[in-house]
């Protein structure tokens, strides 16, 4: 098996969430409604922390939601690579 | 092999990147921040030393346990959008729990969210541990629970493994739910009303991510099963 191809729906994967991304762009995520929730029933609740680090570049956070899902996939793509030649 | 392994990775395709289901940073008080990381961290504890023993046990185990970690961060980081117009994600949490016991997750849970809260934005530091609970352990323990109990019935593995990572992603969202609740719970209504609130807003969206995590789980499941099934037997005999 040509073990390039292991990776290639990787790739295909990263290509479509790149083009979805910019798709699905209104789609709200429900922990932003639950915080929408949270004011609703406190209104006067203030976060008392705010996240580590915050990228005012729009790519930033998809960019590092790739790495994660690349990572991810690389060691399933090994994974498989690995026992397929073991069982060759 | 590779047919069903590009099925699986075209069907992860359909998400887009994003934010989903965990408790925003500094959304919780500071009493219930506290609470839940003592709640969680005698988990992560047990946790290590689990899997610190089926390490030393297996050598393939180590192998086996990234690629639980590996599902985990996938699924994690892929946003679904769903017909109600809001979004979430997957958990993948259901795999490692049925493969290497439920308390191994904790860790796996705890690493994947530490990267989203401090690269990503998504969910947060002090939220970690509430967050770290209802995914890594009430939905790891589900798993494990709901897989057993379908196997003592005797029914086909594979509908043991769709049903457990089911229910283990909808009891993740009727975790932080209750969280929520018992975190802010309006002078007018209950905590079981105002749990219904916050369930409200995960239930459209979560219904069909279930049946899909699932799928993947099964998916993924069936992959171990054909590459490694002997050293998942000696890891989990129960397995079985």
């Amino acid at each position: 098996m040509p073990y390039v191809l292991v990776f290639l729906p990787g790739l295909l994967v990263i290509a479509f969430q790149v083009f979805m991304s910019g798709f699905f762009s209104e789609h709200t995520g429900t922990d932003d409604q639950s915080v929408d929730v949270i004011r609703q029933i406190a209104p006067n609740y203030t976060p008392w922390f705010d996240n580590v680090l915050e990228f005012d570049n729009e790519l930033s956070e998809p960019l590092l939601f790739i790495l994660q899902a690349s990572v991810g996939i690389g060691i399933i793509a090994l994974y498989i690579i690995k026992q397929h030649r073991k069982k060759v | 092999m590779l047919k069903k392994l590009l099925i699986v990775l075209v069907l992860l395709l359909y998400p887009v990147l994003g934010y989903g289901m965990h408790i925003a940073e500094g959304f919780l008080p500071v009493k219930w921040v506290l609470i839940w990381w003592l709640v969680y961290l005698p988990f992560l504890f047990f946790g290590v030393k689990h899997l610190k023993q089926i390490l030393e046990e297996c050598s393939a185990a180590k192998l086996l346990f990234a690629v639980a970690g590996a599902f985990v961060f996938v699924l994690s980081s892929l946003k679904l959008p769903s017909v109600a117009g809001s979004s979430s994600h997957l958990t993948g949490i259901a795999l490692g729990a049925i493969l290497f016991g439920a308390s191994s997750m904790s860790i796996i849970g705890f690493i994947a969210l530490l990267f989203q809260a401090i690269l990503l934005a998504h969910g947060g530091i002090t939220t970690l541990g509430a967050n770290a609970f209802s995914m890594s352990v009430a939905g790891a323990f589900t798993a494990v629970w709901v897989y057993k109990g379908f196997k003592i019935m005797a029914l086909p593995q594979w509908l043991s493994v769709f049903v457990a990572a089911f229910c283990s992603d909808l009891v993740i969202y009727i975790c932080t739910s209750a969280q929520l609740a018992l975190a802010f719970q309006s002078a007018q209504s209950t905590l079981l009303e105002s749990m219904l609130k916050f369930l409200s807003v995960f239930a459209v969206t979560q219904l069909p991510l279930a049946l899909l995590e699932g799928i993947f789980t099964v998916f993924a499941f069936r992959l171990i099963q054909k590459y490694s099934w002997s050293d998942i037997i000696s890891i989990n005999p129960s397995l079985k």
